[in-house]
C-alpha cells in the first residue's frame, strides 16, 4: 500500500521537476546584450541585482560607434520597465511614433528603461527607494523605500552594463520619470550630479531632499505637473493612490525652491502660456527662472492629473486625473535635455 | 486623498498575484479517500498577506479544483489546479483509533508566471508537508487540523533564484451534506521563517470547499 502510495508520488514528484526545469529553461528570454546593432530593442538583465533588468531601444539613425546620449526613463511606483514606456503613449501602445522612446530615438538618444524592486509577491509591481521614510515625511516608493534598497548603486552599476551595450556619451546621461520615477529622477541629480547631466520630471518632486537628504548638487531640472493630481498633490501633502501610505509629499513650490536656491537661480522668472490646441480641458503655463547657473524650468498643467501629458490615460480620469492633450511632455524633455548636456 | 480604482486594480492584481504563492490549503482531512474511490474537490479562499520588511500588507485569494483517488484504507493520492499552479499530493494515514486519525499530508506544486503587469516570467517550486489531525465526531461532522512545514524557490527570467521556508498551520471543520457531499470551512497560515519566497511575512486565508464523491 505504501509502497504504491510512494511509487506513484514519486513518478509525479519526478514529472514536476522535469516539468519544472523544462519551463526554467524557457524563463529565459533576456537577450545577451552585447554591443547594439542600430534601431535595436533589448531586454538586458541586471546581474547583480535580482530578479531586475533593463531594456534598451537604440536609435535607428546611429552609425554603430558615436557615443550616444542617454535618456534613463524610470517607471512610476507600482509599474515596471514596460509601463515606464507605455505610460509615455497615447494609448498605452508601445510602438507609437508619439511615445517617449519613439521621440527620444528619433531625436538621437538611447533609451534604458530599468526596473526597480519588485513588491513580494506580486514581483512585477514594482518601485523605487526616491527617499523619504522620516520626519513625517512619506516613504517613496512602498517596498524599494521600505527595504532600503540602494538604487543609487542600481543606478551605478545600471550604467557599467548599459556601457556594454552601446558607447554612453558621458556628458549627456538624462533621467526622467512619471511619479516615483520623476522622485527617483531627483534622488540620483542629488547624488550623482556628477554623472546626470539634467531631469526632467513628471508627478514626481525631490522627496529625497524635503526627507533631509543631502543634496547640494547644480543640476539643470525641468518639473511637469498637474494642478490637480489626486496621488502626488501640487501642493505639500499627504496624497497617495494605490498604496495607503502615511505621511507627506513634497510639493512643487516646495521642491523647485531647493532647486532655484541650489542652481543659484534669482528669484525672477518668466511665466509664459503654451499652446491651448486641445479641448482637453487643461491649459499649461511653462515658468522659467532666470540668472540660473543650471537651468530651471516648470510646467504647471492647470487641471491635469497624475498622468504623461501627451501619454496614456492608464486608469480612470476621476481616479488619477486628466490627461494633456496640448503638449507632449516627451517632446519637453527631449527639448530640454538636448538643450543640456553637461559642459 | 485616496482613489477607488487604483485600489481596486491593485487589489485585483493581488488576487491574480496568489499565483506567486504556493497554495498550502487542504479542504480535506486525515482520512484518505476510499480505496478505489474517486474525489472532486472545488474550493475557493481569500484572506491577507503581510510582508514585514517591505511594509505591505494586502488582500490575496486563490480559487482551486482537486481529484483525488483512494489507493487502500490509509493512503489516497491526488493532483489540484490552483491560481495558477499545478500540485501533486497525497494522504498517508500512520495512526487511526477510534474516532481519531493522523496522517502526512505532502504537497509539490509548480507554478509558472508570465510576464505581465504584476508578475514576472518566472516559475516556481513549492514543497509543503502537513501533518492532519482530525477528530471525526459523528458520520456527518469532522474536525482537522494540524502543523505544516513548507519551503519553495522563485526563479525568475531576469537570472537567479530566490528561496524560503514557512511553518503554518490549518484548522477545519467538514459537514457531510448528502451521501457524496461535503463542505469543508478552513482556515490557514503560514509566516516565513527563512528567505523570502514567496514573501518576507506571513499568509492568513479562510476559505469553503465543496466536495464530491464518486
Amino acid at each position: 500500500m505504501y509502497r504504491r502510495a510512494v511509487r506513484w508520488i514519486s513518478r509525479v514528484a519526478l514529472g514536476v521537476v522535469l516539468l519544472s526545469q523544462q519551463s526554467f529553461g524557457c524563463v529565459k528570454t533576456l537577450d545577451r546584450c552585447e554591443r547594439a546593432a542600430p534601431g535595436a530593442s533589448l531586454e538586458c538583465p541586471m546581474p547583480e541585482f535580482f530578479d531586475r533588468a533593463f531594456s534598451v531601444r537604440v536609435p535607428a539613425r546611429w552609425d554603430g560607434v558615436s557615443p550616444l546620449p542617454v535618456i534613463v526613463a524610470f517607471h512610476g511606483g507600482g509599474g515596471n520597465r514596460l509601463s515606464a514606456e507605455s505610460v509615455t503613449c497615447p494609448h498605452g501602445e508601445t510602438g507609437d511614433p508619439n511615445c517617449l522612446t519613439a521621440i527620444a530615438n528619433a531625436a538621437g538618444y538611447a533609451v534604458v528603461l530599468p526596473d526597480g524592486t519588485g513588491l513580494r509577491p506580486l514581483r512585477n509591481v514594482r518601485s523605487w527607494n526616491a527617499g523619504g521614510g522620516t520626519g513625517g515625511w512619506q516613504c517613496v516608493s512602498r517596498g524599494a523605500c521600505q527595504q532600503g534598497v540602494d538604487d543609487v548603486a542600481f543606478f551605478d552599476q545600471l550604467l557599467v552594463e548599459l556601457a556594454r551595450v552601446v558607447p554612453v556619451d558621458a556628458r549627456r546621461v538624462f533621467l526622467t520619470g512619471l511619479s516615483n520615477g520623476g522622485a527617483i529622477s531627483h534622488r540620483l541629480a542629488c547624488e550623482r550630479s556628477s554623472v546626470v547631466a539634467a531631469i526632467a520630471t513628471v508627478g514626481g518632486t525631490n522627496q529625497f531632499a524635503a526627507a533631509g537628504g543631502r543634496c547640494a548638487a547644480r543640476v539643470p531640472v525641468l518639473a511637469i505637473h498637474g494642478s490637480d493630481d489626486p496621488c502626488w498633490g501640487y501642493e505639500t501633502g499627504s496624497a497617495v493612490c494605490a498604496f495607503l501610505e502615511a505621511g507627506r509629499k513634497v510639493g512643487v513650490d516646495e521642491s523647485m525652491e531647493g532647486w532655484r536656491a541650489r542652481n543659484g537661480c534669482s528669484e525672477a522668472f518668466t511665466d509664459a502660456p503654451l499652446d491651448d490646441a486641445q479641448t482637453d480641458s487643461t491649459r499649461s503655463t511653462r515658468r522659467t527662472w532666470t540668472g540660473c547657473a543650471a537651468a530651471l524650468e516648470r510646467i504647471r498643467v492647470e487641471g491635469g492629473g497624475h498622468t504623461w501629458p501627451g501619454g496614456n490615460q492608464y486608469l480612470e480620469a476621476s481616479d488619477v486625473g486628466r490627461v494633456a492633450r496640448d503638449f507632449r511632455a516627451s517632446d519637453e524633455v527631449v527639448r530640454f535635455f538636448d538643450a543640456h548636456p553637461r559642459p | 486623498m485616496r482613489t477607488r480604482v487604483p485600489e481596486r486594480a491593485l487589489l485585483c492584481a493581488l488576487t491574480a498575484g496568489a499565483l506567486g504563492c504556493p497554495s498550502t490549503a487542504l479542504f480535506r482531512t486525515a482520512e484518505p479517500v476510499a480505496a478505489g474511490r474517486w474525489q472532486l474537490t472545488l474550493a475557493g479562499a481569500g484572506g491577507g498577506l503581510a510582508d514585514r520588511e517591505q511594509g505591505a500588507s494586502t488582500a490575496t485569494g486563490f480559487g482551486e479544483l482537486g481529484l483525488r483517488r483512494g489507493l487502500s484504507d490509509n493512503a489516497d493520492v491526488g493532483v489540484k489546479l490552483y491560481t495558477f499552479g499545478l500540485a501533486a499530493n497525497a494522504t498517508l494515514r500512520f495512526v487511526h483509533r477510534g474516532a481519531w486519525s493522523v496522517a502526512i499530508a505532502p504537497e509539490l506544486s509548480f507554478a509558472r508566471t508570465p510576464r505581465n503587469a504584476t508578475t514576472t516570467n518566472a516559475a516556481m517550486l513549492f514543497g509543503v508537508a502537513t501533518v492532519p489531525v482530525t477528530w471525526r465526531a459523528s458520520q456527518t461532522w469532522a474536525i482537522s487540523f494540524g502543523p505544516s512545514v513548507g519551503g519553495g524557490a522563485y526563479m525568475p527570467e531576469a537570472g537567479g533564484a530566490a528561496g524560503g521556508f514557512w511553518v503554518g498551520g490549518f484548522a477545519n471543520v467538514e459537514a457531510r451534506l448528502a451521501t457524496r457531499w461535503w463542505l469543508v470551512a478552513e482556515l490557514n497560515g503560514y509566516n516565513v521563517v527563512a528567505g523570502d519566497v514567496p514573501l518576507r511575512g506571513g499568509l492568513l486565508t479562510g476559505g469553503l470547499g465543496v466536495r464530491f464523491g464518486f
